[in-house]
């Protein structure tokens, strides 16, 4: 997908870190920014490939005042993630941290690009998981995923 | 403080508990003077050999009957460290006979424990403190920023708070986890509960910096690092989604994640998202990075009674060497405990008091009945009529 990406499939396919167990991904993006939805799916999908699982659970959190959302997940082996994507940084941004059971990385981005491009080609937001986000934000509960097809 | 002499220090247990580190910081404080290690009279055998090892050391007197202590007029100050299944009666009776609260943290370990503290603190009229991290530097750095405006108001925060201590095993469960939603144990030689020992902390800097109650509370604990917590069918890890006054959107993790798996301490970090801005702190800036022709640094060998490395004693006998690559930059600052002392002095509210440390543990609690049922949990949360 983008090179951050591959870099880390290349670190998690050395075994170095063990089982992926968990990751953290704080994302802003400028207050202008139309393609919020899509970093969301973009880094989820990115997590659910790193973590190799799928998402069991969403539970989606947002606040009126400010373009953001913030979402954990509970996927069905076991492990988490928490990704959140706010419109109120002056720049992009990202800031990653994926454990292992034997190991960490930490991506510490002052900008996206050329780690993950924002401003790449949209890619469609799956129907999972607008279909799960809406649930929880609605629902104010964690949100059940059935089945997720459309991975990679 | 009394103008003819310092404040005496009671160090309820010693050895192998946070005693090991507030004690000391209680003797750095010229305010202060330490008077005795004590205990409740019945503790087991192996803890009453801790805590007279603890007094020898700091060349104190063992007073092994709680009420005996607490009788002397010579002390005015409870340092609490009973382990935390016992801690909110010990200090219950630290409060009832009239002396001011130093608790470890997290204050007790059920909201029923919790409310009893608060109420005997604020019957008897005496000061408390619970630790926290909110005197630390970066904690500091992130509550002036928020006071300057500079974020307007907040909107949405996350929080690390992961230690990297501890040896990994090889393989993660086969099942993930499932949750106790009233767990009665947190803690044990070889390990804790970790989304209660660390995430107390993030919950204390969370509230205190929003300036803002938890209001609803989403959970997953997660077994991924040791063989020590699976064993003891505890947590070594948990996530925490929360709802805050003012809909703030908060999110934390929080862990032990093993010796080797951060250039420091561990991640802690917070992140603060408003109206007009963001920041991030983190403890481990600013900093100098070194790295040089020397054998790298390996973690100490695992110490059968403290495998976590939990204490200051083991990691001293275990010949514990810091991490040496990052260097954090910091300016000497106050304890924790002289500010707590500053609150008794100028006869003020500390910024963290037992009911501060009540509504962490609330928060925990909802926590694991979240992560038991799989649904958020709202505050407050149902109290048990048949808990003393």
């Amino acid at each position: 997908m983008h090179s951050l990406y591959r870099t880390i499939n290349e670190i998690l396919d050395t075994g170095r870190l063990g089982v992926p167990v968990f990751v953290r991904c704080i994302i802003q993006v400028a207050p202008g920014s139309e393609h919020m939805g899509n970093v969301l799916a973009r880094v989820l999908t990115m997590a659910s490939s790193w973590l190799k699982s799928s998402p069991l659970e969403v539970y989606a959190q947002s606040n009126d005042r400010l373009r953001q959302i913030t979402v954990t997940i509970k996927y069905t082996d076991g492990q988490t993630s928490i990704v959140s994507v706010s419109a109120s940084g002056a720049a992009h941004r990202i800031d990653l941290m994926l454990l292992g059971n034997k190991g960490a990385l930490y991506h510490d981005g002052d900008a996206l690009s050329p780690g993950f491009d924002i401003n790449a080609e949209p890619i469609p937001v799956p129907d999972w998981l607008l279909d799960a986000l809406e649930r929880s934000l609605h629902a104010g509960e964690p949100a059940a995923i059935e089945e997720v097809t459309d991975f990679e | 403080m009394s103008e003819s002499h310092p404040y005496g220090i009671l160090l309820v247990a010693g050895r192998r508990t946070h005693q090991e580190n507030y004690a000391l910081f209680f003797a750095s404080d010229p305010r202060c003077r330490l008077i005795a290690v004590t205990d409740e009279i019945d503790v087991p055998a192996y803890r009453s050999t801790l805590n007279q090892q603890f007094a020898a050391e700091m060349d104190l007197p063992y007073i092994p009957d709680l009420d005996e202590a607490l009788a002397r007029e010579d002390v005015d100050i409870a340092s609490v460290c009973a382990e935390q299944e016992r801690r909110g009666r010990v200090a219950v009776r630290c409060a009832k006979a009239g002396k001011h609260l130093y608790l470890d943290k997290p204050m007790t370990c059920s909201v029923e424990d919790a409310d009893a503290v608060v109420a005997a603190v604020e019957e008897a009229g005496v000061h408390s403190q619970v630790f926290s991290f909110i005197h630390y530097p970066w904690v500091q750095e992130a509550r002036k920023a928020v006071e300057s405006g500079v974020v307007g108001e907040i909107v949405a925060m996350h929080c690390d708070v992961m230690f990297a201590k501890g040896y990994t095993a090889d393989q993660i469960p086969e099942k993930p986890r499932e949750e106790d939603p009233r767990p009665k144990r947190f803690t044990f030689i070889d390990s804790k509960r970790e989304l209660n020992t660390t995430g107390v902390y993030a919950i204390g800097l969370i509230r205190w910096i929003a300036d803002a109650e938890v209001r609803k509370v989403f959970c997953i604990t997660s077994n991924y690092f040791f063989v020590e917590h699976r064993r003891n069918q505890v947590e070594d890890f948990g996530v925490l989604a929360l709802t805050l006054d003012n809909g703030i959107v908060t999110t934390v993790a929080c862990g032990r994640i093993g010796w080797t798996s951060h250039p420091a301490g561990g991640p802690n970090r917070l992140y603060i998202f408003g109206t007009e801005g963001s920041l991030m702190v983190d403890a481990s800036k600013p900093r100098v990075e070194v790295y040089a022709d020397v054998p790298p640094w390996t973690p100490p060998p695992a110490s059968a009674l403290d495998p976590m490395s939990f204490w200051r004693s083991t990691q001293i006998e275990m010949g514990t060497k810091p991490k040496a690559n990052w260097i954090t930059i910091q300016e000497d600052s106050p304890s924790d405990v002289s500010r707590f002392i500053d609150c008794i002095d100028s006869d003020r509210e500390s910024e963290v008091s037992a009911r501060d440390g009540a509504a962490s543990v609330e928060t925990l609690m909802a926590g694991y009945m979240s992560a038991a049922e799989g649904s958020v949990v709202s505050l407050p949360i149902p109290r048990s009529t048949d808990q003393t």
